[in-house]
């Protein structure tokens, strides 16, 4: 009856939060507190979608651990996955507004805050305990990830000599893949807006100096899926993003042609993972939005699922760059 | 895509000045207004891409077209879109769910000039 009773105040908070005219101040109302517990973690990097929609075997371990230290029930760890999918969901901005400030960032702390007002509501006296756990975790998250990446890169695509028309280790690099609905069923989408111009035919769009390198379309690429051992392979980019379009981040500032923007990174990171693990560019992309994942390939959820990818969740992927110019 | 989200109408091919408006779906461009905020299909955010999208996808012309931007302003931009074979297109496009730089673009009207 009790359990009848938590899922029916959850429910009320849900309609409250979500479905009211102007839902954030009435979840204000609803806690009585606000700026004082928000954390940026949540409102900015959005590191509920990550942590809880990552295939991973890290990040798994991470949740276990989450619930077992905060003695959360499998009910409240599915609410908040709930919660962190319908980040990933992309919740509708039902605020439509001609003020010229209403800005990106603004509307995404207003999505991000009302996660954090449910989760409030949801954990009651766990909420700090909780937000501790988030920091601690966050800042080992970072540091292991940036040494699982040097170490993955470093070492290369394990199953690479295995496969036959392969032509080095070098060719790949491994990077995070979110989901999209595409124009077509399969696609992929890099954040290099000339090879999806040159994909498409729009040839005048790309400035003349750049043309000769993308006059040999189509553009595709390999990705695979270590972790099922599934490949896809010639899929074309047919798409831009995520996040830049002028983030060409298999090329370098000295090759031909050049890395046009971040070209101080390294081969083969994407300046959306230099932005969500190290605050790069003050965090942001090249438009000024605050980075709130580190993704370097988008995929339909047609191509994550050949590679055996669920349906919205996040993976790290290898993908493979030698027909890109 | 840009063609599924507004719901084009078909247009006749004669030439004509009159614009021929694209009603736009609300609910679905704010969905799309959401899915680039989260940092997918950031061509949505310039509107010559919206352009090129909307001749390809919507008017099915796939032949090279050039495309010059006519007019801008704080959250209307106007293109001309011409080739050899086709007459010249103008484009209107705002921003409908949100303005300034993070804000998606979309095709209001367009119209065939002579």
């Amino acid at each position: 009856m009790l359990r009848l009773w938590k899922g029916f105040i959850m429910l009320v908070l849900l309609l409250v939060v979500f479905y009211l005219p102007n839902g954030v101040q009435a979840a204000e109302d609803i806690t009585g507190e606000r700026s004082d517990k928000q954390n940026s973690l949540v409102t900015e990097k959005m590191v509920l979608n990550y942590l809880f929609c990552t295939t991973d075997e890290k990040l798994q371990q991470d949740l276990v651990k989450l619930q077992k230290e905060l003695k959360l029930s499998n009910e409240q760890m599915g609410t908040i996955k709930d919660l962190a999918m319908q980040e990933g969901l992309e919740i509708q901005i039902k605020q439509r507004s001609d003020r010229q400030d209403y800005v990106y960032n603004k509307a995404m702390t207003q999505i991000a805050f009302k996660h954090d007002v449910l989760l409030q509501a949801l954990l009651g006296d766990n909420y700090e305990k909780f937000i501790q756990w988030l920091n601690q975790w966050w800042e080992e998250e970072k540091q292991f990830r940036k040494q699982w990446l040097a170490k993955h890169r470093a070492d290369g695509y394990p199953d690479t000599n295995k496969e036959a028309g392969v032509r080095s280790v070098d060719d790949r690099e491994l990077v995070y893949a979110t989901q999209y609905d595409g124009n077509t069923d399969d696609e992929v989408a890099l954040p290099d807006k000339y090879v999806k111009f040159a994909n498409r035919g729009w040839t005048s769009s790309i400035p003349s100096s750049y043309r000769p390198y993308y006059d040999d379309p189509p553009y595709t690429v390999n990705v695979y899926y270590e972790t099922s051992g599934l490949s896809v392979l010639g899929i074309s980019v047919n798409e831009v993003g995520p996040w830049n379009e002028n983030d060409n981040y298999w090329d370098t500032a000295s090759s031909t042609p050049d890395r046009r923007m971040f070209d101080d990174l390294d081969l083969g990171e994407p300046e959306a993972e230099a932005a969500y693990y190290d605050d790069y560019n003050n965090g942001e992309d090249q438009f000024g939005r605050t980075v709130t994942n580190p993704a370097g390939i988008d995929l339909t959820p047609e191509v994550a699922s050949d590679l055996g990818i669920g349906y919205l969740q996040n993976a790290w992927v290898w993908v493979r760059y030698s027909d890109l110019p | 895509m840009i063609c599924s989200l507004v719901g084009c109408n078909s247009t006749s091919s004669e030439p004509s000045l009159r614009y021929t408006e694209i009603p736009m779906d609300m609910d679905k461009l704010d969905v799309l207004q959401a899915q680039v905020d989260q940092g997918h299909q950031p061509g949505n955010l310039d509107p010559e891409q919206v352009s090129r999208e909307f001749i390809n996808q919507s008017l099915q012309i796939d032949t090279v077209i050039n495309l010059e931007l006519q007019q801008s302003k704080k959250n209307i931009r106007i293109y001309k879109a011409s080739n050899d074979e086709q007459p010249e297109i103008e484009i209107y496009l705002v921003q409908p769910v949100r303005q300034g730089s993070g804000g998606i673009w979309a095709v209001k009207k367009y119209r065939r000039i002579d």
